[in-house]
């Protein structure tokens, strides 16, 4: 965390951001510090949140989370629905989140602790949960590149479900149809409208697929395999659609992130590249920031991306934008993150401003130069345009390409 | 003004490509016949269609016409064409009616048209390609179909006498070669020998309904030139598609 300056915190308050921060690094060390749990009993209303995870594989640590309270808590783990909302409220709700936790083996899914968890993927209401942990849970807070931010765990003792449950009806009927493929169930859900968190923690307590594909997913790998499924079906939605008839540029700047979107009159391809600045997550110690980035083309991709699911994340988003535009294009995204956004939250912060992003009104352009030559003296990006185009494997393709006007008399 | 053509499947090839990548196309109607131009919204690729009078089995023409419709719309109404069908044009002030029929059963369909200041002239593409290939329609479609799926661009390389098809990407290369001497090439004619131009292939992939239907269809090529392809449709419609190279 950075290195606070007294006088800026005195002005700021937590209120205006004046060191540059998301988020304030007084408020959240007083909720991590507020997070000392001294009982070993918990009540609360879950989300309902869950958590697979996937150290140890095939034996993962799985568990509930609660707060210590009740009530309608549904946003809790509803990323669809955060990012209108500060970085503190997001931390502080997250963080109050209690997970208990116990090692099973992704295919034991007819124990009772198992069926528990499958019971509260199969509601979008908060449930009424009592937690027995075998000691005080930890007051550690736990952070990853994919994940929305988890609260404290302890090893879970019992686990009860109290209050009445109710099961959505969507989700109950992919969950009972044991010759659904996984893929397929994803895909139904999505179009009955089941948000995409709904869908990932049913996928990850094993209640998608053919009843002899069923295991338990870690959180992790389901928010990619869910985002790289949905995608994959939008996808070849899009690839039947006619192609967009001009240059679009959309931006989109927020909480220290720039993203830049470009669709291009070409049949479907898609590029998503990220440039580290020194001082963000990923480039804490560097000196210049640090691009990289993966694309495919027409015919999708035959490997996992490197740059890992904020890619898939992206493609979902971009392939749902042109969906709504019934249109085809080349999609080429940017972002840029800036010193200050240092802390990992998760894949739903690039899927949810991608969407964002696509909402807005678009630059229109009628050639790429023209597109260029705006990206050029574009104020607001860091990173000068010819290094973009230089890590930028779609817009070389692009720019490689001549146009038959030179050839018209 | 109306005109009658008695096989709606050789639109119907066509346009279910072109729609594709094409949004609006200008159609011509004058004492000569029917054409079509278009160039696709990258201005990649350009498309001609030649539908000569004698190729329609009714052309009632009353003033020439020229206007700018949406191939998309066209598309969508052609996909309920089917084996046997008629097609009517009818083309009036701001709309045209097309009519299938079949077996007596009529299907009529109105689509609206952009008329004067709208249409965007498309001026004549003169070339000067040394080589010509003729290949069978079904062979190229075949040929274009069996590489596809390994990359984005596709390089077109003129040995002696011989066209090979290559697209190279991270997972390997495929190569299809046609031949006079194996008997994949009608027609071989090369002046300009050891050419090597490359393309974006999914330029390629959008007319291959329209190769499927061809009888032959001839491929012109040059160094550092676009490439013509010059299909020949059945009664007598001709198509020339050019896609212009890309700087590798």
């Amino acid at each position: 965390m950075h290195a606070l300056n007294g006088e800026l915190c005195v002005r700021c308050r937590g209120g205006r951001n004046l060191c540059g921060l998301p988020y304030c690094p007084v408020i959240v060390k007083i909720l991590a510090s507020e997070l000392r749990i001294d009982n070993t009993d918990i009540y609360g209303s879950s989300p309902p949140s869950l958590f697979i995870g996937r150290y140890g594989y095939p034996y993962v640590r799985v568990g509930p989370a609660i707060p210590p309270e009740v009530g309608d808590t549904s946003i809790y783990d509803l990323p669809e629905m955060w990012l209108n909302m500060s970085l503190n409220e997001i931390l502080g709700f997250r963080y109050s989140l209690i997970r208990g936790t116990y090692i099973t083996s992704i295919s034991s899914l007819n124990s009772k602790h198992v069926s528990h968890l499958q019971e509260l993927a199969l509601t979008l209401r908060p449930v009424d949960i009592e937690l027995t942990f075998e000691k005080k849970p930890k007051p550690k807070i736990y952070l990853d590149e994919y994940l929305p931010p988890q609260g404290p765990s302890a090893p879970l003792k019992d686990f009860k479900i109290v209050g009445n449950l109710l099961s959505d009806k969507r989700l109950e009927k992919v969950f009972y149809d044991t010759d659904l493929r996984a893929s397929k169930g994803a895909v139904r859900l999505y179009n009955s409208d089941v948000p995409i968190s709904a869908i990932q923690k049913l996928f990850s307590v094993g209640g998608l697929g053919t009843v002899r594909s069923r295991r338990l997913v870690p959180t992790r790998w389901s928010i990619t395999a869910i985002d790289s499924i949905i995608s994959d079906y939008l996808v070849s939605q899009v690839k039947k659609l006619p192609i967009i008839s001009s240059y679009m540029l959309y931006v989109r700047s927020f909480m220290s992130n720039l993203y830049i979107g470009i669709l291009v009159p070409r049949a479907w391809s898609f590029e998503w590249i990220e440039a580290w600045f020194p001082g963000s997550t990923w480039n804490r110690f560097g000196v210049n920031a640090e691009v990289e980035g993966d694309y495919e083309g027409f015919r999708g991709r035959d490997k996992y991306p490197e740059i890992g699911g904020c890619y898939y994340a992206s493609r979902l988003a971009s392939a749902e934008a042109l969906l709504k535009m019934k249109r085809q294009a080349t999609v080429i995204l940017w972002r840029e993150i800036y010193e200050g956004f240092d802390l990992p939250i998760g894949v739903w912060f690039v899927r949810e401003n991608v969407r964002a992003m696509f909402k807005e009104k678009p630059e229109v352009f009628k050639s790429i130069e023209d597109l260029i030559n705006y990206l050029r003296d574009f104020k607001y990006s860091r990173i000068p345009i010819d290094t973009w185009i230089k890590k930028s494997y779609i817009m070389r393709i692009i720019l490689k390409q001549e146009s038959i006007d030179k050839y018209l008399s | 003004m109306k005109l009658t053509f008695a096989d709606a499947r050789v639109w119907r090839y066509i346009i279910a490509g072109v729609s594709k990548f094409i949004e609006f196309g200008l159609m011509t109607v004058s004492e000569e016949g029917l054409t079509f131009k278009a160039i696709d919204p990258s201005r990649v690729s350009l498309i001609e269609m030649y539908m000569p009078r004698e190729s329609f089995e009714e052309f009632e023409l009353g003033n020439e016409f020229e206007v700018m419709i949406s191939v998309e719309e066209l598309g969508r109404i052609l996909r309920s064409s089917e084996k046997d069908d008629k097609i009517s044009l009818d083309l009036r002030e701001s709309y045209m009616t097309i009519k299938f029929e079949r077996k007596g059963v009529v299907r009529e369909f109105v689509i609206p048209l952009q008329t004067g200041s709208e249409a965007e002239s498309i001026p004549e593409l003169k070339l000067e390609l040394n080589n010509m290939f003729k290949i069978s329609g079904l062979l190229l479609y075949e040929g274009i179909n069996s590489i596809e799926g390994l990359g984005d661009v596709l390089t077109m390389k003129v040995y002696d006498e011989d066209l090979s098809l290559i697209v190279r990407s991270d997972l390997g290369e495929a190569e299809v070669v046609f031949s006079t001497s194996s008997g994949t090439l009608i027609e071989g004619e090369v002046n300009e020998p050891n050419v090597e131009v490359s393309y974006g292939l999914e330029f390629f992939t959008y007319v291959k309904p329209a190769m499927r239907i061809s009888e032959s269809v001839s491929i012109l090529l040059g160094s550092e030139m676009p490439c013509k392809l010059i299909f020949d449709l059945p009664q007598n419609v001709k198509m020339n598609y050019y896609v212009a190279p890309r700087v590798e």
